[in-house]
């Protein structure tokens, strides 16, 4: 072939393996426009081992899988995206589709419907039958916004990741489908409703409930590393988790603020115990009143494992409950406060303020809950060696509880400011009224990207340890 | 195997006879080179007579920057006992930053790159650069790909009906 272009063509000398690589990565409709490029690429695309429709859900599938030379299908993929409802015919579309793929040796099926309603007629119906013909081969499976019928047991054991969201469980389905997952490794649940949860999944890894209606749990999974739990439990009645060799958890406390106290506190201490078996708790309590806060943690739950402790979005309601939570964390080494003060004068403040009391009285009820609690906090005397503090503004408050944390922490090595702000003298003051009640004797202050200016501090060895 | 110094440098050599040295580390990221040494430990030579010194020397920018990334990553981990999630995260953002700007070549470098990385075996680099061609061919109409990599079009006009009428669908958008 003569070159007429005095450009060399160079795409079309790659290989057949690195073309059909390229196709893979576009949605199928498009890597069936490449026929038309040359011939070199007329066929290419019917070796495509993937099937990706985008919006693609009308009987133009069948014409695409009639072309289809391959008899290898990695990866089948369904998304629409339009707020329209699946019609009958498209839902029928995609049920042969499924069939026509079953003996493809298909590894990983993702159906995500994104639709508006989530009344279950109007959504996409999958079948025990139309899941159970994957099994010899399915390793991930992704649904989103569906419908599953699955009365019976069905057996999947190679699926090593499931992810539901927004997918609504017919009776019984939900536990049928799970015990028939041996293998899972990644479970992901998010906006489902799950009344009874009961597995026990030896080789699960990572767990993730996300905004679930959740009433019964009992699970049991030995070799879970990651926990992540975000929602609302107030219909949560038994919370049974066996984990052993748990490394991360990270747990997000909501509540609608409605009369169900009992719920939330009952709730959230279930969870609590259970994920303070993790070496790395991140724990971020936003959204729930202070009250609530304070009764879930005055209770004596059962101690955890927890080395490191992450608060996100710690307020001044946060603040007040930190003594009473690393007071149940005996063996706590790093304490990672990201804190957030809510300017005044917004919804935000009145709504998270709602005692509508004015700083001051909140801070006395703070100081008081602190002098009741910091008796009894065992890893401050033995294990508590560094301090992070985020979005640090030198307010009365956030200056309370520090010091507070200081004077009883006789092992602290490290305190770090990250992000910093308000004046430079208020942080400097602050910086002298830590130092100056400081339990420990050589506490380093380190300074990450505040205000451009480096401030260090060594304390000094004159100043007497046993303050307590 | 004998591993004891981590600054073990290997040459490459690439086609027109330029040698880079660069740490075994580095070296590893190619798995192609990474299967070489293992089978053999004392090698500290490899020519590449497919890589042209432009072409590798980009590879070798991919792996040490991906390198120094993932040791950076390791150290903090190990400074602070646990990895916090966010620093982790925004290491990542700045490397697909650094992913996006690398990728910023014509097509002729990027077709070089996708065959260096196939051939190298770099599965981080080929994933990127196929994702990056694959990029460039969304969106376009038949006619814009073909100038895009210049490809000629040997089709003639009724061969061209004919594929058309037989898989309408792939054109709806286009036309």
């Amino acid at each position: 072939m003569e070159a007429s272009s005095n450009q060399p063509d160079l795409i079309s000398a790659l290989s057949d393996s690195i073309l059909i690589h390229i196709l893979s990565f576009l949605p199928s409709n498009l890597s069936g426009q490449t026929s038309i490029l040359s011939r070199r690429w007329r066929h290419l695309w019917e070796y495509v081992p993937e099937l990706i429709f985008h919006d693609f859900t009308d009987e133009r599938i069948f014409s695409f899988l009639t072309h289809r030379k391959s008899s290898n299908l990695r990866r089948f993929h369904v998304t629409s995206s339009s707020r329209d409802l699946l019609d009958h015919a498209d839902k029928y579309t995609i049920d042969q589709a499924l069939h026509f793929c079953s003996t493809q040796g298909v590894e990983e099926l993702n159906l995500l419907f994104d639709t508006n309603s989530s009344r279950s007629y109007n959504m996409y119906l999958l079948r025990a039958k139309t899941l159970s013909c994957w099994g010899a081969t399915l390793r991930v499976l992704n649904l989103h916004c569906c419908l599953v019928r699955c009365p019976i047991k069905i057996n999947l054991p190679k699926v090593e990741e499931l992810y539901l969201s927004r997918v609504s469980m017919e009776r019984g389905a939900f536990n049928h489908i799970i015990t028939g997952c041996p293998s899972v490794e990644i479970f992901e649940v998010a906006r489902c409703s799950v009344s009874l949860l009961r597995f026990h999944l030896p080789i699960l890894k990572r767990l993730v409930l996300d905004r679930c209606f959740l009433e019964h749990i009992n699970i049991s999974v030995p070799n879970l590393k990651f926990f992540k739990h975000k929602g609302r439990v107030e219909s949560l009645k038994t919370f049974l988790m066996r984990v052993d060799n748990l490394k991360e958890a990270k747990y997000c406390m909501y509540d609608n603020w409605d009369r169900n106290s009992e719920g939330y506190v009952r709730g959230y201490q279930h969870i609590f115990q259970a994920v303070a078996q993790a070496e790395h708790l991140q724990v971020n309590c936003g959204g729930i009143r202070l009250d609530r806060l304070l009764r879930i943690f005055n209770k004596n739950l059962a101690c955890g494992n927890v080395k490191c402790l992450v608060l996100k979005n710690a307020d001044l309601k946060f603040l007040a409950v930190v003594p009473a939570i690393i007071r149940l964390l005996p063996g706590l080494e790093n304490l990672d406060l990201s804190l957030q003060t809510i300017p005044p004068d917004t919804p935000e403040y009145e709504r998270f303020y709602y005692l509508k009391s004015n700083m001051s009285e909140l801070e006395k009820k703070l100081s008081m809950h602190l002098n009741n609690t910091k008796r009894s906090i065992y890893c401050l005397s033995y294990s508590l060696r560094r301090i992070d503090v985020r979005h640090f503004e030198a307010r009365n408050t956030q200056i309370e509880l520090l010091k507070l944390l200081v004077q009883n922490a006789s092992v602290l090595e490290v305190i770090c400011f990250t992000d910093s702000y308000g004046s430079i003298a208020r942080l400097l003051k602050s910086r002298e009224i830590l130092t100056s009640h400081s339990a420990s004797k050589n506490i380093k202050f380190l300074d990450q990207k505040n205000l451009n200016r480096h401030v260090a501090l060594e304390i000094e060895d004159d100043y007497d340890s046993d303050y307590e | 195997m004998a591993r004891s110094s981590t600054e073990n440098m290997i040459t490459l050599m690439s086609s027109d006879g330029e040698e880079f040295m660069v740490t075994e580390k580095v070296a590893r990221e190619c798995t192609t080179i990474r299967n070489m040494l293992e089978d053999d430990c004392v090698i500290t030579n490899i020519p590449l007579p497919n890589v042209t010194s432009d072409i590798l020397s980009m590879v070798i920018e991919y792996c040490m920057e991906h390198v120094a990334a993932a040791e950076k990553a390791a150290a903090e981990t190990a400074e602070k006992g646990s990895s916090s999630a966010p620093a982790a995260a925004k290491a990542n953002k700045d490397l697909e930053e650094w992913d996006k700007a690398f990728m910023n070549v014509d097509v002729y470098t990027l077709c070089d790159l996708i065959l260096a990385a196939n051939y190298l075996n770099v599965s981080g680099l080929l994933d990127l650069t196929i994702q990056t061609a694959a990029n460039l061919i969304k969106g376009k109409s038949p006619e814009q790909i073909r100038k895009t990599f210049h490809i000629q079009n040997d089709l003639s006009l009724e061969e061209e009906e004919k594929i058309r009428s037989q898989t309408p669908w792939a054109f709806e958008k286009s036309e």
